[in-house]
């Protein structure tokens, strides 16, 4: 593998709700929230990772680490070995253009006062990457990118459907010509039929211009279908991580099997299913050792006592099962 | 965003005037606005008299009834004043004061709140907290209240005035923006543009303000009629426009003295005046915010 574009090396965020004046004054602190908890990625240059996850597992949060829109509270995030992002007199830096960011919500994620040609433009203008007169003919082509009519540009988003929007959103990131892009939920909000579009654009997209993807997500299918890599996250951890197929096959980690079994598949047509047991504890009491054990089918006396590392299983493959066979 | 916008791919000014002349009222008060401002602008232009210039006034001409013909050969329409000023004219010279005085520290009132409103709101933390509690602070006191003592410690005068009105309006402002920045802030397109990254002073301009601005044009709009009455109050009490330069408030002052005598013109016509430049002026803002307010909108 090429020296990755994106690295996490330990990556930590702690949340902490600010004490109220009568907590401050009685002397009490508030529970820090762990959303992320140590994390180890590496994103290759070109590669598509999906990160997988329940909702609050941390993922979001994860991800906007990447992207640079939150400083990590341990740990870091770096971008061809500079951090991506820092913390400065109280205030975030951001210091690379090469990682954008798409959002899940392609309603809120465009501002409605702005011309789409105007949103799309002025990242680049700003950075000095497009000079004024080629603004419109650069659009222009972004635009045709991601398979919109140059004509747009002079609309305003609420003129578009959601799919469109969706469109507008990864072209407003193309258009800063990154290295790699951060899609945060990108299709979880749009219809079945238009989700697929969208993920064939970014598969068009990344084999064209050679785009790395973190692509999270909650739905394991969209995943299989765009992802090289697969990371799996539970409660701020990453309990798996392997190549796509690998994964998906024969997952070593009870918590990726729970998963992958409480996905519908229209080939085995089954009444019922079978999630996963339980509720994803709270991230601000976390259960000790592996946080997965008291869901777990497998659960030993260990598990509870101690926290599992992740360890290099064959095939590339790295798990956080003190059960998982080497 | 209704659907009617969606359909015809309006911009968002073309759409908002679209809803606002639904209401023929609220047109017919933009357009009295409109006349107004007209007026105080072409003043000297359309009136028969300066009433600033003393020496176009004859003291013969004194407390004319309205239709008189005076010494200067026309006829006044309103009547006269004390001092023998064309009562029309007066009024007309009387709005541009009271517009412009509105108008102005209006604007400024605006810049400095919108400013002080939309950096607390980026912010956060102490300069947050301190700017925003001493804003708190001043709404608690009438804004009439605090022009008034200023008014009084500064003296008579356009400048003193307008600063009196701003020092005792930017608070509205600031809280407005304050509050719409803070529910903008967390939408993921102000995200979107700090992790592109752009310059925190750009997405507050580019972003933010433009957001923030519908709830602003309302309050702007309700508050420059608001500056208009403090004006005229502060003129009536004698401590706002000097009677050289009379304002609408000046005007009924002057002439409230010879109500009882039967000489209702003097005072009554200015006061319908302010009072038809404020009404206007309020349901315009109205509608505004009927148009402007998405919880309102079926």
């Amino acid at each position: 593998m090429s020296a990755p574009l994106l690295m996490l090396a330990g990556v930590g965020k702690t949340f902490r709700r600010k004490p109220s004046l009568a907590e401050r004054a009685l002397g009490r602190t508030t529970r820090p929230l762990r959303a992320v908890d140590g994390v180890d990625l590496a994103l290759a240059p070109g590669e598509v990772l999906g990160l997988v996850g329940e909702s609050g597992c941390g993922k979001s949060t994860l991800g906007r680490i990447a992207a640079g829109l939150l400083a990590p509270s341990e740990g870091s995030a770096l971008f061809r070995s500079r951090p991506v992002a820092e913390e400065a007199g109280g205030r975030l830096v951001k210091h690379t253009t090469a990682i954008q960011m798409v959002f899940q919500d392609p309603f809120a994620s465009l501002n409605p006062r702005m011309r789409v040609g105007e949103a799309i433009s002025e990242g680049p203008l700003a950075h000095g990457l497009w000079r004024r007169e080629e603004a419109q003919a650069k659009v222009a082509r972004v635009l045709r990118q991601v398979g919109l009519d140059p004509a747009y540009a002079g609309r305003f988003p609420h003129q578009f459907s959601g799919g469109q929007r969706a469109r507008i959103g990864i072209a407003r990131a193309l258009a800063m010509q990154p290295a790699a892009i951060v899609a945060d939920e990108a299709v979880a909000a749009l219809d079945v039929s238009i989700q697929a579009q969208v993920l064939n654009l970014l598969a068009e997209l990344r084999k064209e211009l050679g785009l790395a993807l973190l692509f999270i997500s909650h739905d394991l299918s969209v995943v299989r279908h765009l992802a090289d890599r697969v990371a799996i996250m539970y409660l701020g951890r990453i309990v798996e991580t392997g190549p796509s197929e690998a994964i998906f096959e024969a997952p070593s980690h009870p918590y990726t099997r729970g998963l992958l079994e409480s996905v519908p598949r229209l080939d085995r047509r089954r009444a019922s299913f079978r999630p996963v047991s339980g509720e994803i504890p709270s991230p601000l009491g976390p259960p000790p050792g592996c946080h997965f054990h008291p869901r777990c089918p497998a659960a030993i006396a260990r598990c509870a006592a101690e926290v599992p590392s992740l360890r290099v299983l064959g095939d590339g493959r790295r798990s956080a099962c003190h059960l998982a066979s080497v | 965003m209704s659907a009617r916008g969606v359909a015809a791919g309006r911009s968002p000014a073309a759409q908002l005037w679209r809803e606002f002349a639904d209401s023929k009222v609220a047109v017919g008060a933009l357009i009295v606005v409109g006349l107004c401002m007209l007026a105080a602008i072409a003043a000297p232009l359309i009136t028969p008299q300066n009433p600033y210039d003393q020496s176009q006034l004859v003291l013969f001409d004194a407390r004319l009834p309205p239709g008189s013909v005076g010494s200067g050969g026309y006829v006044h329409w309103l009547g006269t004043d004390a001092a023998g000023r064309d009562l029309l004219s007066a009024i007309i010279f009387g709005l541009r004061i009271s517009i412009g005085v509105g108008v102005a520290s209006g604007t400024i009132a605006l810049s400095i709140g919108s400013a002080i409103g939309l950096l607390a709101a980026f912010r956060g933390g102490l300069v947050e907290a301190a700017v925003m509690r001493l804003v708190d602070l001043q709404l608690s006191f009438p804004a009439i209240l605090l022009a008034l003592v200023l008014a009084a410690l500064m003296g008579q005068g356009v400048a003193q005035v307008v600063t009196a009105l701003v020092a005792a309006q930017y608070a509205y402002y600031a809280r407005t923006v304050h509050g719409a920045a803070l529910a903008e802030r967390r939408k993921d397109y102000v995200e979107a543009a700090l992790g592109i990254p752009l310059s925190t002073r750009r997405v507050m301009a580019r972003h933010l303000l433009p957001n923030a601005l519908p709830p602003l044009l309302v309050v702007a709009t309700v508050q420059i009629a608001n500056a208009i009455a403090i004006e005229a109050t502060l003129s009536f009490l004698g401590i706002g426009m000097p009677i050289s330069e009379p304002s609408l408030g000046t005007l009924i002052a002057n002439g409230y003295q010879f109500m009882l005598s039967g000489r209702y013109w003097i005072s009554v016509y200015p006061g319908i005046a302010l009072l038809i430049v404020i009404m206007s002026i309020n349901l315009v803002g109205d509608r505004l915010r009927d148009v402007l307010n998405p919880r309102l909108k079926r």
